[in-house]
Parts: C-alpha cells; sequence; structure tokens
C-alpha cells in the first residue's frame, strides 16, 4: 500500500511501530539489528517520499540504526523518557524532529500551559528543524483549546521551513 | 499490549488478512486528499509490521518467539511487512 500511496502522490508517509518503552527498547539493540530491522528495511525501500516515523520510548540506543534506514522525521519523543535538547544537540541536523509536547499537559493542563511549553520546544538551533508536536498520541480525552494552543503556539515560532 | 489471538501458525493462517495492496478500490479515499494538495499537506499513515506483529501475537509469546519460534516469527511479520509495503 505505501507504493501506491507513493506513486499517487502523498507528501509524505508516517509509519507508527512502536520500539521501545519509556525505559528502553522492548529488546536489545543487538536482537532489534538482527531480527526486526532487516524487514524494517526491506519495507522501507518501497517509501519514496520523506518518511516520518513514530515510536514511543526511549529510543536512543536504537537512533543511529533508525537514522540509516533513511528517515527524515522522528515522532514523538517523549519528554518523559526523552531529553529533546540533548536529541537536538546529537542529531538535530540529521533528522526533523515533531512532537515532545507533552500528553500530560495537553489533557491535565491548562492552554496557557500548553502553549508556554510548545513555545520552548520550538526554539530552533540554526539548521535544526523541529515541529511541536504531542509527546505522544493525542488521546481523545485531551482539551481541544490545549491542543488549539499547541497549533497557536507552533504556528507563532515554529520554523516550518526545512522540512 | 494485549494478549493476542495468535499463538501459532495454525492460528496466523486462520487470522491473518490483508486487502489485496493492488486493488485500486483501496486508494479512492487517499485521491481524494491528493486531489487538494494545493489546500494541504498529504500524510500516508500506517505501520511497518512489527507492532501490528506485536499486538496480534501478543508481547511476551513475541519476545519468546524470537529465539524459540523464529518461524512463527517470519511467517507472520513477512507478511505484514511486505503487505503494508507493496
Amino acid at each position: 500500500m505505501i507504493r501506491r500511496a507513493c506513486e499517487i502522490g502523498v507528501d509524505a508517509v508516517f509509519t507508527a511501530d512502536d520500539f521501545a518503552f519509556g525505559s528502553g527498547p522492548l529488546m536489545s539493540p543487538d536482537s532489534f539489528r538482527t531480527k526486526v530491522l532487516p524487514s524494517l528495511k526491506r519495507a522501507s525501500k518501497e517509501i519514496s517520499v520523506p518518511w516520518i516515523l513514530h515510536t514511543d520510548g526511549n529510543i536512543l540506543p536504537l537512533v543511529e540504526d533508525l537514522l540509516a534506514m533513511g528517515i527524515k522525521g522522528i515522532h514523538p519523543l517523549d519528554p518523559n523518557c526523552m531529553d529533546i535538547r540533548a536529541f537536538k544537540q546529537k542529531y538535530g541536523r540529521r533528522v526533523c524532529i515533531l512532537g515532545n509536547v507533552n500528553v500530560e499537559t495537553l489533557t491535565a493542563g491548562t492552554a496557557e500551559e500548553t502553549y508556554a511549553e510548545t513555545r520552548d520546544s520550538s526554539e530552533i538551533s540554526p539548521q535544526v528543524t523541529i515541529h511541536s508536536s504531542s509527546g505522544n498520541s493525542i488521546p481523545e480525552y485531551a482539551r481541544i483549546e490545549n491542543v488549539q494552543a499547541l497549533v497557536r503556539a507552533h504556528e507563532d515560532f515554529a520554523d516550518c521551513q526545512n522540512i | 499490549m494485549g494478549d493476542g489471538i495468535i499463538k501459532t501458525l495454525d492460528d496466523f493462517r486462520k487470522h491473518f488478512h490483508l486487502p489485496d495492496p493492488l486493488d485500486e478500490c483501496l486508494y479512492e479515499p487517499l485521491k481524494a486528499f491528493t486531489g487538494r494538495k494545493e489546500e494541504f499537506a498529504v500524510i500516508f499513515s500506517t505501520r511497518l509490521g512489527f507492532i501490528s506483529t506485536v499486538i496480534s501475537i501478543g508481547f511476551q509469546t513475541y519476545l519468546e518467539a524470537l529465539y524459540l519460534d523464529p518461524e512463527l516469527m517470519m511467517q507472520s511479520r513477512g507478511p505484514m511487512s511486505t503487505g503494508t509495503a507493496r
């Protein structure tokens, strides 16, 4: 389906496969490389437009393997387990970063708190592209005014030129 | 993650069904969006087979099968990945 979707003219492909818990990968990096990565690589060859990969959790031990597959964007960098500033510094010039606004803020915070958190995560370093988004999938119980505040802050602060 | 319903190759053969990726009817809803690309970006969202397999098999069975039942692993994850991709 990905091959045909690309032929039809989608602008990007977003794949969601969770590879990690908050504490780290679901399996050892060696097992991931030998038992999971080969099938992902084969499937990813059909992606001919920019590829955004979503995976929950602390993926630091797997990042180099994921980048080597050719992903252009990575989501959601949950702030509960990923340090976006450190991630930006190390990988920000190699991949577009999406996410990092805490889902707990979206569901239990205020619109002002959401706006401020989105603004803070949107701080741009030179040549680094970050698209503020939810730090995990937005649940149905998220406050709509908070989601609107996220979008508003993103439009106010984020650099959308370099994806 | 739930326990999943696929525990054996027989389970897999019984329960695994994907639509034919060559069936053009699948893409009609997508074309409604790609036909309006001047208005918005169109992002195609799917899975690449890994978490689909974990959910179908169950997390514990998945991790055990990585080492104890590699045939179940390959037989189940392969079609999920290739069926999504092609």
